[in-house]
């Protein structure tokens, strides 16, 4: 009788080896392994997320004459490795792209003014996946690296075991500390608390412009048990501006379809709409929004140029209230120097992200520094988080102005940032303009 | 919730039900007659939309150009699959060949999908025009994009249905489908026909792909969802099954996944359609069958006729 090739079990089946099924199980797998190998040579447009960085032409003297180093005291001729854990792949692969481009600007700009060498480790939470952070963690520990910066909230928190285990200190400039992240163990947000934050941007921005807001509704990515959190502290923002909330919906990470959210959005009636989504998914969000014909006021907790493109144009209804870094308003010396080499670089001005891990970068070369002018091991994550607390201040991008360069301060008890300026910006095709800006707690609210 | 609302979910449901029933079709073809475990669906349906992306970001021109190369670029990649991995896995598996091909699959999508983040790197790119009119409709909304995405999606399946149905290539098919050792001995190519087979269900994918990128973005896990509902309706509606069946029952997927947000929140999608799934699977239609028989009881049997 005629075989086929096996696709289908024939009546004279040939006989099965253990040496050829082992040899199949194993084509399959080496296919699979290869993964990882591939993942971590990965490459994108824009920059690389892994390799290193040229200086973007930049003047490392200017450097550091802005910082206020002297060239005796850029603790240089040490090597340290540097974790990254960022979302390298997945719907937020975008969040990777841009913080890997600030942070590999400044790892060159610190080797080039004759600082450590920060050897880059990278690693990928996969936009958020949990056992892939754990995975990241174990890896850097492993491999005995201390100093770590992380995004999406130490991925969703499940990065705080291994960094206390390992006592590795990690700044996060790309998800902060949020609501569940803060007074962890060795464990830093950088940025504000997104979206509490935020929340205040927008409610003030109602309150001053459109007072018949009374009724919100809010979209969130879902954090499972987080969720709650995150709603009852947008109930109390709203209740500061006698406003209640109209429904909450929590929708998975990645979702490109909301036609069932906006049907429950519609369904309740509200006057506006917060959404909290990272990724590409606010611009799905948006385009479905437009799509089913509302008008309503929409304030968003992020803006990524990739959820714009999506969009399909209808971030022109869209508005957002969160940390902004406007590159063509520069204000204080570092972030013209920062602005200048980044687009020299990679020939695209930087948003907030990478401006975030381009100065967090800085603020562990601070600590590096501090340590070392102790006579401490810099490649210690206790004793770099010991230099933090006993004086959580670095420079910044942010604030400052003309002359003098911005300070970002950390607050030793919620482990985020204890000052921060943020702005309610609306969007107009490519373009982004600022509406109002105000400071955390919606502290010195102005309109613009 | 008020009518209108339901309305809207229910037309919601058709437009993603008719994208479920356009990937389990081609899914339940590839499965129902090679027995093969294509989860490299996944690659085929992203290989697909970064090239239609990619031409066009680089080189330009009219979309149906584009979208015939990715189209083909889908064919090759699903044909390359069969002829170069699985075929002679299988060969060498027997009757192990479906867990064998199955990891050869996945470890295709897997280091395939990471080319390509190697290659463009992980960032989203878009595809065809960037506007879509918005289209209302008895209190309904939807875009010319859906209802197009609808239409060509059941072109496609009712074409795959006339093509098994009522060709001699059709018939060839559901031989091997059948009973490959009887086709084989009337003297059908059964590898041939697995090539085609292969062929004929990544055109599909590609077409699904293609719509995919349209509605949403191109991405380097585009194809990670996809390949789940496509084994989900393929499963629902029968690999043995004419392509219509299968896309009916990727249709009352998308209904009953979107209906269910009369009562649940969106999070809890990826439930509902696994729970379709289970259920289906516990109440199978042969358990079914026997369920309604003990329900009934024993029925009196009808004397012979005297003739």
């Amino acid at each position: 009788m005629t075989k086929s090739d096996g696709g289908r079990p024939i009546s004279a089946a040939t006989p099965v080896s253990r040496r050829n099924l082992l040899r199949a199980a194993g084509l399959g797998g080496i296919a699979a392994a290869s993964a990882p190998l591939l993942a971590a040579c990965g490459s994108s447009a824009g920059g690389t997320s892994s390799g290193s960085a040229g200086t973007g032409g930049a003047s490392v003297s200017e450097l550091l004459s802005i910082l206020g180093i002297s060239k005796s005291g850029t603790a240089g001729g040490m090597s340290m490795p540097l974790g990254a854990v960022l979302p390298l792949t997945g719907p937020g692969s975008y969040y990777g792209t841009v913080q890997g481009n600030g942070l590999k600007l400044a790892v060159a700009h610190i080797r080039a003014a004759g600082g450590p060498d920060f050897q880059l480790n990278f690693q990928d939470n996969q936009s958020g996946n949990a056992q892939a952070g754990v995975n990241a963690v174990r890896q850097l520990g492993s491999a005995g690296v201390q100093a770590c910066l992380s995004s999406y909230v130490g991925d969703i928190g499940a990065m705080f075991p291994g960094i206390a285990q390992y006592k590795m200190l990690t700044l996060d400039g790309g998800g902060g500390t949020s609501d569940f992240g803060q007074d962890k163990p060795y464990f830093w947000g950088m940025k504000a608390i997104e979206p509490d934050d935020y929340y205040m941007g927008a409610v003030k921005y109602w309150q001053a412009k459109d007072p018949n807001v009374k009724r919100v509704y809010l979209v969130a990515l879902d954090q499972g048990r987080i969720n709650a959190i995150v709603r009852a502290n947008f109930v109390k923002a709203l209740s500061t501006a006698g406003m209640t909330l109209a429904g909450f919906e929590a929708t998975p990470i990645g979702t490109n379809d909301f036609s069932t959210t906006i049907s429950h959005l519609k369904a309740a009636s509200p006057d506006a709409v917060f959404i909290f989504l990272t990724g590409l998914d606010s611009g799905y969000f948006m385009k479905d929004f437009v799509a089913a014909g509302l008008s309503l006021p929409v304030i968003g907790a992020e803006y990524t140029t990739d959820a714009l493109k999506v969009s399909d144009g209808a971030y022109n209804h869209f508005m957002f209230s969160t940390d902004w870094f406007d590159p063509t308003k520069q204000v204080n010396p570092l972030s013209r120097y920062f602005v200048k080499a980044y687009v020299k670089e990679y020939g695209q001005q930087p948003d907030y992200y990478a401006a975030n891990y381009y100065e967090d970068t800085l603020a562990m070369w601070d600590l590096v520094r501090r340590v070392k002018a102790k006579g401490g091991d810099p490649n210690n994550g206790t004793n770099l988080q010991n230099a933090l607390i006993a004086m959580p201040v670095f420079k910044s991008i942010y604030g400052g102005d003309s002359t003098t360069v911005g300070t970002l301060a950390l607050n030793l008890k919620t482990h985020s940032v204890a000052s921060r300026p943020l702005a309610v910006c609306k969007c107009v095709g490519a373009k982004v303009i600022e509406v109002a800006t105000y400071q955390l707690g919606g502290a010195d609210f102005k309109l613009i | 919730m008020t009518f209108s609302s339901v309305l809207q979910l229910s037309v919601d449901g058709i437009i993603n039900g008719s994208q479920y029933a356009l990937y389990g079709a081609g899914f339940a073809l590839i499965l129902g007659v090679t027995g093969r475990f294509h989860y490299a669906y996944a690659l085929v349906f992203t290989v697909c939309g970064y090239v239609v992306s990619v031409l066009q970001s680089s080189a330009g021109g009219a979309f149906p150009l584009l979208a015939a190369a990715g189209l083909a670029a889908a064919v090759l990649t699903g044909v390359a699959c069969e002829a170069g991995i699985y075929r002679p896995l299988a060969r060498r598996s027997g009757q192990l060949s479906l867990l064998t091909v199955f990891v050869a699959a996945l470890g295709v999508t897997i280091a395939g999908v990471n080319l390509i983040v190697l290659l463009f790197g992980g960032q989203s790119r878009t595809m065809g025009s960037t506007a879509s009119q918005v289209n209302h409709l008895a209190g309904v909304s939807f875009t010319t994009l859906e209802l197009g995405s609808v239409l060509i999606a059941w072109v496609l399946i009712g074409a795959l249905a006339a093509l098994l149905r009522f060709t001699q290539f059709g018939r060839m098919v559901r031989a091997v489908r059948v009973n490959p050792d009887m086709a084989a001995i009337i003297g059908v190519g059964i590898e041939r026909i697995y090539l085609w087979v292969f062929a004929i269900g990544s055109l599909l994918t590609g077409a699904g792909a293609i719509i995919y990128g349209l509605r949403f973005a191109v991405t380097p896990d585009m194809g990670t969802v996809p390949v789940v509902f496509a084994f989900v309706v393929a499963f629902l509606g029968g690999t043995r099954n004419s392509p219509l069946v299968a896309g009916l029952a990727g249709l009352l997927l998308g209904l009953v996944q979107s209906l269910s947000g009369i009562w649940l929140s969106s999070q809890w999608s990826a439930l509902v359609v696994f729970t379709v799934l289970f259920v289906y699977l516990c109440l199978k239609p042969a358990s079914l069958h026997s369920f309604v028989a003990r329900l009934r009881g024993p029925q009196p049997t009808r004397p012979a006729r005297a003739e």
